[in-house]
């Protein structure tokens, strides 16, 4: 079967994300924070800098989740599948419904202040590494989708300090970037961006007050007067750097070339297929987006699909 | 020569001292503070062997998170002061001037009556600092009266550097230099335009044009009101002059709102010191001038010749950018056919002061300063040899960065093979500064040949 015959399984998914990262003119590596907007705060660890797709994969959960105002949806971290259907068959296979979406091996946004991906005024970082999981435990068994993309497949694998020609990568490179994404605010429902913080910070004057802990009280004192300090803008026309991030919206689109591991696939109605890096027809591709980022909760909503060469049954 | 007559520059000879003068301050500042926010204690690592109960040091770490971000960012804006300088000196014909003493600067060698010291933060620190950057409508109020560098009594009546700067200038504070460089661009003793902009327009900085980052403004110096605008920018930002009673962003009330904040913690809790005890004024240069203390332990002998070699490298692309811009930066976003241009500013301004001076000058401080220094750490010396030289061809930068990879390798594996005595985060800081070098010397020919990669 050629590959353009290969029908696909496209599974879509999205939700809120953390990541604690220091941001620039702060160093790729500075523990806590001081010149970017962010900050690690009170109790909170150092910086990790690991995008993490699932609450419960957050190091130190306990100590480095934030919350915000009730009813705001980044309180919540998750990404999820929310559709799955196979090209050319009707219907939609719904027992991948919720799965969850991980990316592994503790991946960052490599910018290293644009060392790497050498973007000026804008933010386009690689993903790396990058290997996506999509994994449900099911009635009868646990269906468990994974394959990792090497940066650059061969001897330099993902050391891209070893690389000083970006193109050997450039397909890893972001694809788009939009500083105020209309698809952004419509996945995550926020589009007053004034409002957004205004909100936070009341929500938070109210927490202080409630709170009797002195390294708690101060570590949401700090929170608020990073809201402040980059809400206020030099062109009071236009959103500061803090409210900025919340329509910022950046897109990968690439293939996923490396090792997989597919389990589960009777669930799903036949066999989901995966080659070598020798076989372009059986690459899975990915195109997905982070966006809508909250510098105070250190949360972004990720939305995409993964497509995979699908054998049907029968 | 007399107070007033010191106040007044009649000549453009004299007007180029007193522009290098100010390059100088500017540049010396830069570095004192840079130098003070690095050995604030920020990580609960850097509290080992203090007997505070945790959460006094992380109330300590909050405080000087806040303290290193108001440091930092006057930092900054030192460096956009120097930038408005150059700015200047170009307009008159005149090339950056990027050399400086090293510290310490003994009291006298500039006209303002403080030392210029490389010492951690401390009250006697924030002192000068305030004293540096006080309005003059507060100098009656703000007497200070400098102990030395870091309370160092023989230091003190160290002999005045003799500057070739100098130009025989008379001024007591820094606001009183930009405003004796004022009345050379207007007013009675203005000098004639045709002097004061004998240097190409062409080869004015504009922030903007370079995409430098938004907090940073450097504007054209083209004419009599575009110098003045440059010169109340200057002192807007730093004095506060331009406001009643001063600017709530000024440096001055920056360093007061810190310096507030540094004497409540000493009162409220003595026993813990938010600042690493780093020693005053570190040097590895064999000519290092008195007051400096020299450093022996060998990783951060090796680590402090490294910054200072990437020191200098930083300031001869600076110098680069400067002499060769010409207007032309290319477009955006590649900024391609604008080498070396785009290039030298591209690896000096965004990576390099970010990725090399902060996490290098972070990590010396971390070390220990050497047998003859118990207990003491070893420091950023920003040590020069003298002025950087102006615009170079790709090798001469080139291999100057294969110096610095190869150095950042070898403080990496000096430090991995010794973990045991300097300690797991400081293999890894030194690993991390590897790979970013490694990388930076890659980026090089690339940005000098063909620009921003537009993925």
């Amino acid at each position: 079967m050629s590959a353009i015959e290969t029908p696909r399984l496209v599974v879509q998914f999205g939700g809120w994300f953390q990541c604690r990262l220091p941001t620039d003119p702060d160093p790729t590596w500075e523990p806590r924070g001081v010149s970017g907007y962010t900050r690690a705060i009170g109790r909170e660890t150092d910086f990790d800098r690991v995008i993490c797709l699932q609450k419960g994969d957050i190091p130190h959960f306990d100590r480095n989740y934030r919350r915000a105002e009730l009813g705001n949806p980044a309180n919540e971290v998750g990404v999820t599948v929310k559709a799955a259907r196979i090209e050319g068959v009707l219907g939609t296979v719904d027992v991948l419904r919720g799965a969850e979406v991980r990316l592994l091996r503790n991946p960052e946004y490599i910018l290293w202040n644009q060392i790497v991906a050498d973007g000026v005024e804008r933010i386009v970082p690689l993903v790396a590494p990058f290997e996506i999981e999509i994994r449900k435990q099911v009635e009868g068994g646990e269906i468990v989708l994974r394959r990792y993309d090497p940066l650059v497949p061969g001897e330099i694998g993902d050391r891209f300090w070893e690389v000083g020609e970006p193109r050997v990568y450039v397909q890893r490179l972001p694809t788009g970037y939009v500083h105020l994404s209309s698809e952004v605010m419509e996945a995550t429902g926020i589009s007053d961006f004034a409002g957004y913080f205004q909100m936070r910070k009341e929500w938070l004057e109210l927490e202080i007050t409630r709170r009797s802990d002195p390294v708690e009280r101060e570590a949401l004192a700090v929170r608020l007067r990073a809201i402040d300090l980059f809400s206020q803008s030099r062109l009071t026309t236009s959103p500061g750097l803090i409210e900025n991030r919340l329509g910022l919206q950046c897109i990968w689109e690439h293939p996923v070339r490396g090792e997989a591991c597919v389990e589960g696939c009777d669930l799903l109605g036949g066999e989901v297929l995966a080659g070598g890096l020798d076989d372009p027809g059986l690459y899975w591709h990915t195109r997905f987006w982070h966006g809508g980022w909250d510098g105070d909760l250190l949360r972004g909503y990720m939305q995409g699909e993964l497509r995979m060469p699908f054998r049907v049954r029968g | 020569m007399g107070k007033d007559q010191g106040r007044r520059i009649g000549s453009a000879e004299e007007l180029a001292g007193a522009l290098r003068i100010a390059a100088e301050l500017e540049h010396g500042l830069c570095c004192q503070y840079l130098f003070a926010a690095f050995t604030l204690r920020r990580t609960l690592e850097d509290f080992a062997g203090i007997p505070a109960e945790e959460d006094a040091k992380r109330h300590v770490m909050a405080l000087t998170q806040a303290w290193a971000t108001q440091i930092l960012t006057v930092a900054r804006q030192e460096m956009e002061h120097l930038a408005i300088v150059i700015n200047l000196q170009s307009a008159l014909g005149e090339p950056p001037h990027l050399a400086r003493p090293n510290f310490p600067v003994p009291l006298g060698s500039y006209p303002i009556k403080a030392h210029f010291c490389l010492e951690r933060l401390e009250g006697t620190t924030l002192e000068r600092f305030l004293f540096y950057e006080r309005p003059d409508y507060l100098a009656k109020e703000l007497k200070f009266d400098d102990p030395g560098c870091c309370e160092d009594k023989a230091f003190r009546n160290a002999p005045p550097l003799a500057l070739a700067s100098h130009a025989g200038l008379s001024f007591d504070s820094v606001q009183e230099l930009y405003q004796t460089l004022a009345g050379a661009y207007s007013g009675p003793d203005e000098l004639p335009a045709a002097v004061l902009f004998r240097g190409s327009a062409a080869a004015q900085v504009q922030s903007s044009a370079v995409q430098w980052a938004q907090s940073v403004n450097v504007p054209p110096v083209t004419n009599r009101l575009d110098a003045i605008a440059a010169i109340d920018q200057v002192t807007f930002e730093g004095e506060g002059i331009g406001e009643t009673p001063t600017s709530p962003s000024s440096h001055f009330v920056r360093f007061a709102e810190v310096n507030r904040s540094y004497v409540e913690l000493r009162h409220a809790l003595p026993g813990v010191d938010p600042a690493l005890p780093v020693v005053c004024n570190p040097a590895v240069s064999g000519a290092a001038p008195p007051g400096s203390k020299q450093i022996t332990d060998p990783a951060a002998v090796l680590a402090m010749r490294l910054f200072n070699d990437g020191y200098f490298l930083m300031l001869a692309m600076l110098r680069g950018f400067f002499e060769g811009y010409r207007g032309n930066f290319g477009t955006y976003p590649t900024f391609a056919g604008a080498a070396p241009n785009s290039a030298l500013f591209l690896e000096a301004y965004y990576p390099f002061m970010t990725m090399f001076i902060r996490p290098l000058g972070e990590l010396v401080c971390r070390l220990p300063a050497g047998p003859e220094h118990p207990g003491k750490n070893a420091g950023p010396g920003f040590e020069l040899t003298g002025e950087p030289p102006g615009l170079q061809d790709l090798d001469w930068y080139a291999d100057r960065f294969t110096q610095l990879d190869q150095a950042g390798r070898e403080l990496h594996v000096w430090l991995a093979d010794h973990e045991a005595t300097y300690g797991p985060d400081a293999v890894l800081a030194a690993e991390r500064q590897s790979l970013a070098l490694q990388r930076m010397r890659l980026n090089l020919p690339r940005l000098w040949k063909e620009g921003v990669l537009n993925p």
